[in-house]
């Protein structure tokens, strides 16, 4: 930053007042752009007015919401009552000059002037012409101009009018403090997304709406304005036009000559085509965003959890799975293609959405940060392999079903920490049915968790009745467990492993004689509750 | 033992292959399965529907296992096998969940769920990997733990004992660990000894053990060698 501060200084060797003016504006635009904590405030700002996904935003649109409300009903309250010259105050000076800083950050925010200015800076060297000031004025204010012609803007500074005194006209722009709702309550500003989806057919519509009302006005001004004492003027006719096409008929004006009245009859089967038309407009333009606003909803529900699992394909096994995370409160989403399959998980209170995970557009809306697991889970191997293809980039552990045994590698090789064959135990397990019932019996009540029959492993902690004593002296017939095998880190020399498991070793039925060391493991089986009377224990002892 | 498969779709083929092809007979209701077991030589029947007239065709097995890939269809079965071979052991293969009552109701002795299996794996596998190793380890064959059942003989060493005296003995001496009794005094179903029942083992009861198949031969035949010795 000071080179370029030095090379500044060089440009402009001419000791002018004008000079000085664009040295010192370069010289502040580079200090702000590396001032870390004015780009905070100044992000901090941005996020707090335009974030939906900030928490403080929630807060001060509330606060927003109820300045609107207070201020609206103190204008209703002071159409016929007088009003307390407390709240009269709070309203011209407190509202007001909140909605006016709001104003003015909203416009802070919209862009950086900075930049501005170092861009041209950049420029002006580069091409090595002058620094010119006008154009980074006129940039500035484009900018600017840009943000202020929005509609949300001109809603606002309207509605900062009404607390310019001199001027009681301006009061009436309190109405225009209700529309500002609409920058603080979501659902209204999707009402207004949907509706903006269908700009085209709403202003063929409208369109087709004055036309006839002009003709129908017209047309009655010329055989009425002289026989029909209610209308004078074409403002008249125009009028009486646009209530009966809009099928309201007030009937404070109504046709008086057979002319007229073959006129209404036409009008009011046009009208009933128009708001046919209108109806069926916006009730399409919802049908067509409804699936979009559910899996925006689905995101940003996610938004707000972490360490989500992602589930791709609600296949008979995610089903079961999915239980089992929703009994232990592990958050979870699940996409899938079929509709009537999201169905099934939307009817069973999960967080479903319909998506291509292989699509890059659907990915980018996902947010991965918070997701911790992937499992692909669908019964097309095909499909499986495509998905962890898609998803290997995000480096998450990947868990996923290949239907075929020899899909096992290929899966592997495509990224996937995991592979699970559904078929090969339970066909094992139905033929182990057949040949040893009772055995079956037991691996079956191992394999489906059965209470009776857990398998669970627990980490030796440091300094817990575990931590320093040889197998012999736990007494694991009292707390009714069985001492499968212990996985410790350093290798014995006196035994034989069982198996290696990531370069730790695992002793099947260890001797009496064997230390435990904190970060060893050991596997009992038994019922659940003593498995888990007995991981109590250890926790609690080694506190 | 006469065992017959009903169904050879990518699991039943599994089934079929883990059972061997010895007194299996696979009965099929379509020409692509049936194409398909041929193929691989198994002893394959062609049934047009599921219809009594032809199922009474079939001679009387012990074992029946029914994997049809649809659900009604399945169930269907199993009620007709069940009401044709009353005395036949029946294995079911269950698609969902929430129909297990439905093949109880229908008779059937034993439902397998691949789904919930699968997802009991993926469970295991995010909570505990060793758990998954060793359950992996004992379950396949090819591995050195396994599951063993061993009928005590009578007059052997271990007739007449108590568990809690022994079972500290024999995963010394042997390696092996004692997991479940079918105690024939208390009841005909297996019993995991993390009850904490002391049982009193006599001959014909089974134990269920776990160990190197070699400690848990060894175990075997010395339990038949000194028949008498000790109780002599």
């Amino acid at each position: 930053m000071k080179k370029a501060l030095k090379k500044t200084y060089t440009t402009f060797k001419e000791h002018t007042p004008k000079n000085a003016i664009i040295k010192l504006l370069i010289a502040f635009a580079f200090y702000l752009d590396s001032n870390q904590t004015y780009n905070k405030i100044k992000r901090f700002f941005w996020r707090l007015m335009n974030d939906d996904n900030f928490i403080y935003k929630r807060f001060f649109d509330a606060f927003m919401f109820i300045l609107v409300l207070i201020s609206v009903g103190i204008l209703l309250y002071d159409v016929k009552y007088e009003v307390h010259p407390f709240f009269e105050d709070f309203d011209y000076y407190f509202i007001t000059s909140v909605f006016l800083i709001e104003y003015i950050i909203r416009v802070w925010v919209y862009n950086d002037i900075h930049k501005i200015i170092i861009q041209e800076y950049e420029e002006s060297t580069f091409l090595g012409r002058n620094f010119s000031l006008s154009k980074v004025f006129k940039e500035v204010i484009a900018k600017k101009w840009e943000y202020i012609r929005t509609p949300f803007a001109i809603i606002d500074f309207l509605a900062i009018l009404p607390g310019y005194r001199p001027l009681r006209i301006f009061r009436i722009f309190v109405i225009f403090r209700l529309f500002k709702l609409i920058r603080y309550v979501r659902s209204i500003n999707t009402f207004i997304e949907v509706l903006a989806n269908k700009k085209f057919e709403l202003f063929i519509l409208l369109l087709a709406v004055t036309f006839v009302t002009f003709i129908g006005g017209a047309v009655i001004y010329v055989f009425e304005a002289h026989d029909n004492p209610k209308i004078h003027t074409l403002f008249d006719a125009i009028y009486w036009a646009l209530i009966t096409i809009s099928t309201v008929g007030y009937g404070d004006i109504t046709p008086v000559t057979p002319e007229g009245r073959v006129l209404t009859m036409v009008l009011i089967i046009f009208g009933i085509g128009f708001i046919s038309f209108a109806t069926s407009i916006i009730a399409t333009a919802f049908t067509e965003k409804l699936e979009e606003l559910k899996s925006e909803r689905v995101v940003r529900e996610a938004k707000s959890m972490e360490n989500i699992y992602l589930i791709c394909g609600f296949s008979n096994e995610a089903e079961i799975l999915c239980e089992k995370f929703k009994k232990e409160n592990q958050d979870f989403i699940v996409v899938d293609l079929d509709e009537d399959r999201v169905k099934r998980a939307v009817f069973r209170g999960y967080i479903a959405m319909r998506g291509d995970v292989t699509d890059k557009e659907f990915l980018k809306k996902l947010n991965f940060d918070n997701i911790s697991k992937i499992f692909i889970l669908t019964n097309d191997d095909i499909a499986n392999a495509f998905m962890i293809l898609s998803l290997r980039f995000l480096s998450k552990e990947i868990i996923a079903l290949a239907n075929d045994e020899r899909n096992i590698s290929k899966f592997q090789k495509a990224g996937a920490t995991y592979v699970v064959v559904p078929t090969t135990v339970t066909a094992l397990l139905m033929a182990e049915y057949i040949g040893r019932p009772i055995t079956f019996e037991v691996i079956d009540a191992i394999l489906t968790e059965k209470k009776n029959a857990v398998i669970d492993e627990i980490i030796v902690i440091e300094n817990s009745i575990l931590d320093g004593k040889l197998i012999g002296e736990i007494d694991f017939d009292k707390y009714k467990l069985i001492l499968f095998g212990v996985l410790k880190k350093n290798a014995s020399t006196l035994l034989n492993e069982t198996f290696k498991l990531s370069n730790k070793h695992f002793y099947f039925n260890p001797p009496f004689d064997l230390k435990l060391e904190a970060g060893d493991v050991i596997v009992v089986m038994g019922y659940n509750v003593s498995v888990n009377y007995f991981k109590y224990l250890v926790e609690r002892s080694s506190v | 033992m006469k065992t017959v498969l009903f169904g050879f779709d990518d699991f039943g083929e599994k089934v079929a292959l883990y059972l061997g092809k010895k007194d299996l007979t696979v009965v099929v209701f379509n020409e692509e399965e049936e194409q398909k077991a041929k193929n691989k030589l198994f002893n394959v029947i062609r049934f047009k529907e599921i219809d009594d007239d032809e199922l009474k065709e079939l001679e009387n097995f012990d074992v029946g296992i029914a994997t049809l890939r649809d659900e009604d269809k399945n169930l269907f079965l199993c009620l007709s096998l069940k009401e044709l071979f009353p005395n036949s052991r029946l294995v079911a293969k269950v698609s969902e969940k929430g129909n297990e009552y439905k093949y109880k109701l229908a008779g059937v002795d034993k439902t397998i769920n691949p789904y919930e299996v699968t997802a009991n794996r993926i469970m295991t596998i995010l909570k505990r990997p060793l758990t998954l190793k060793i359950i992996e380890e004992i379950i396949f064959e090819d591995s050195s733990l396994s599951f063993a059942e061993i009928e005590i003989p009578k007059d052997s060493f271990l007739d007449g004992k108590y568990l809690k005296d022994i079972d500290k003995e024999i995963a010394k001496n042997y390696n092996i660990l004692i997991i479940a009794v079918v105690d024939k005094e208390m009841s005909k179903n297996v019993q995991f000894v993390t009850k904490g029942i002391n049982h009193k083992l006599d001959a014909g009861d089974i134990l269920v053990v776990v160990g190197d198949r070699e400690d848990i031969e060894r175990f075997k035949e010395d339990l038949q060698m000194f028949i008498g010795v000790f109780n002599g």
